[in-house]
């Protein structure tokens, strides 16, 4: 018993791998699961920014777009390694988060951020749309080479899917250990009060910056191993919707945890997929689930591991207490009560 | 010295859509100091409802416009009723999240009613042109002038001279005052969402005739409407008119005379600079004191 205590997390993760790379040579599920992947590095830096540090990224895919077009116009136009072109696609997207973040996040709260970061998707959409000599315009880039290593070429799905794996672990542990370190204790400080952390001598503009710039960076890099695994860019396929998307996994994950941030991606990937339902269809359900969720469970799926059905019953009653106006009526009753009695 | 006065009148036209529509957006955010980005919805149903209302059952335009508002107020109602009430303990973000996701279910809930294929409300207001100089301004600008001010003076109306909007108006200011004043805080909190909504279908309705009605239409004019009250300063009402007229003459100065392709990126970039310069709006520098 305290054998399987002390190692069941490992023996699920060695199941769990197990069963990924049997599915793995089921190529349909590859392709869905490539996908997930790539959105689960994009939805971490999310969950950095808008969880860890409360500021609303909108934008996710406009960076991943900017990281694609990096790559992908590196590589077909200048001949650059596909191993070369990532750390550049991530300076110029964190690049271009950085500027973006001068005017934004002096601002308290998060709501500039959102509308921001949402006109800024817009306007990567039309430059993207209108540079032609660049971007090849709404005809997009075509013919976007697999990376390969030595002798590994990650032409094929499978291979690709287990290099896009390899990254999301990295990101993963890189991330984990900059917010168990000082910098994810100061984001922590600025999402519960701002005006307490800067109380407290931390530069809230500065970390508040610095977490946008590692969101917008990780995008860049997902946005490098978007583009050979479809091979081909087009503006519209970093426009606002998929940016919606990307929050929406961030929400039904768990916004405040980067487990959380992978969980919502493979699940929103692989959920309407199963249900196989039209691109109305599908949007609509993104947002009733996205309701759902925020209404039922404020901190994502995630908050609903580790717990006895009892305590998720509790939590989920309370939830319905407080949305269906029951705590206003108890209130009101008791004060009713004690005035009857008072007289 | 002809094509200039046009495109002032094509701005100021458009541009007095684009403040009806942000006055809405930056009201909510003065009662509830959240920002309501399902708001563009109402541009499209508001669109896609008098187009019904003109076109299928024949009612003129101008006794449609009572039906839309009514329509739309009961909408902004009803909304609130169901589903903002329950997230009013909520923090702003979770409420930003879930008018989002409220924005994406109802406009592909339209896409599925109506389908996407763009319809024109053509003949509405008779086609003359009046000569005002060198410059023959269309008839159809000058009514969409007039009937939005129209409708803005109304609600001035409504704020100042009524017992209800002035509660309102208190409400906004200061929920906890205006709940020991004897104020149902509760109904002036839907009751903003239904003006809001109505303000947004106006613009929509509005913007109609201009316009091809589309799904796109509400999240084509969804970001314009937002810099228009971010450049007036969000939570105030008559910069949110006259930066939704800032934008309007920009949009049509840069389509004119830089680039028609460029016009809304020079429209967005510029209103994120005033955000870098003017952060609270370019009425207002200072807010709070540091």
């Amino acid at each position: 018993m305290n054998m399987i205590k002390k190692y069941g997390k490992y023996i699920v993760m060695v199941i769990l791998l197990a069963l990924v790379i049997y599915l793995s040579f089921n190529s349909y599920f590859v392709f869905v699961g490539i996908n997930a992947l790539i959105n689960a590095i994009a939805v971490m830096g999310i969950v950095i920014i808008s969880g860890y540090a409360k500021q609303l990224h909108l934008g996710q895919s406009a960076f991943m777009g900017i990281g694609a077009y990096t790559s992908a116009i590196l590589m077909t136009k200048a001949g650059l390694n596909f191993w070369l072109t990532i750390p550049v696609a991530m300076v110029i997207s964190g690049l271009f988060g950085w500027v973006l973040s001068i005017p934004t996040l002096k601002l308290k709260g998060g709501s500039y951020l959102a509308l921001v970061t949402q006109t800024f998707g817009e306007i990567i959409y039309v430059l993207l749309l209108n540079m032609v000599w660049l971007t090849n315009g709404p005809f997009g880039i075509s013919g976007i080479k697999a990376p390969t290593i030595g002798p590994i070429d990650f032409t094929g799905l499978q291979p690709y899917f287990f290099l896009c794996m390899a990254i999301l672990i990295i990101v993963y542990i890189a991330l984990k250990r900059i917010v168990k370190v000082k910098f994810g204790r100061f984001f922590i400080s600025i999402r519960e009060s701002e005006e307490a952390a800067q109380s407290i001598g931390i530069n809230t503009r500065k970390y508040k910056m610095v977490a946008f710039v590692i969101a917008t960076s990780i995008a860049g890099l997902a946005g490098v191993l978007y583009g050979p695994f479809i091979g081909y860019l087009s503006p519209e396929q970093f426009r606002w919707q998929p940016s919606l998307i990307l929050v929406s996994m961030a929400i039904v994950g768990g916004l405040y945890s980067l487990e959380g941030g992978i969980i919502g991606a493979i699940l929103l990937t692989f959920l309407p997929e199963l249900l196989r339902s039209t691109d109305q269809l599908r949007m609509i359900l993104y947002g009733v689930i996205v309701i759902l969720t925020l209404a039922f469970l404020p901190d994502g799926i995630v908050s609903l591991f580790g717990k006895k059905p009892k305590e998720i019953k509790k939590m989920l009653s309370a939830q319905w207490d407080m949305l269906s106006d029951k705590t206003l009526r108890r209130k009101k009753k008791k004060i009713k009560a004690a005035r009857m009695s008072g007289k | 010295m002809g094509l200039l006065g046009l495109q002032i009148v094509n701005g100021i036209t458009i541009g007095m859509i684009y403040g009806l529509a942000a006055l809405g957006f930056t009201m909510v955010f003065k009662a509830l100091g959240y920002l309501n980005f399902s708001h563009s919805n109402t541009i499209t149903i508001g669109a896609f409802v008098i187009y019904t209302v003109v076109i299928s059952c024949n009612i003129p335009f101008i006794l449609a416009m009572p039906i839309v508002t009514l329509f739309m107020l009961f909408y902004g109602f009803v909304l609130e009723k169901v589903l903002f009430k329950r997230f009013r303990n909520a923090s702003a973000l979770t409420f930003m999240l879930v008018s989002i996701s409220l924005s994406t279910v109802v406009s592909n809930t339209c896409l599925l009613i109506f389908g996407p294929q763009p319809r024109a409300l053509t003949n509405v207001f008779p086609s003359t042109r009046i000569a005002i100089g060198p410059v023959s301004i269309p008839f159809n600008n000058i009514c969409i002038f007039v009937i939005a001010v129209a409708f803005l003076v109304i609600l001035q109306l409504f704020f100042s001279k009524t017992k209800f909007g002035l509660s309102l108006r208190l409400a906004s200011e200061d929920p906890s005052t205006a709940s020991l004043m004897g104020i149902k805080v509760f109904n002036t909190r839907a009751a903003t969402f239904a003006i809001t909504a109505a303000l947004g279908g106006i613009a929509g309705m509005l913007v109609s005739p201009l316009y091809s009605v589309t799904i796109e239409l509400g999240s084509s004019l969804a970001l314009k409407t937002f810099i228009s009250a971010v450049v007036g300063g969000l939570g105030n009402f008559i910069g949110a008119v006259v930066g939704g007229l800032l934008v309007g003459l920009t949009e049509t100065m840069a389509a004119t005379y830089i680039s028609s392709a460029y016009k809304d990126l020079i429209v967005y970039v510029a209103g994120i600079v005033i955000l870098a310069f003017f952060p609270y709006g370019i009425f207002r520098r200072v807010k709070t004191k540091h």
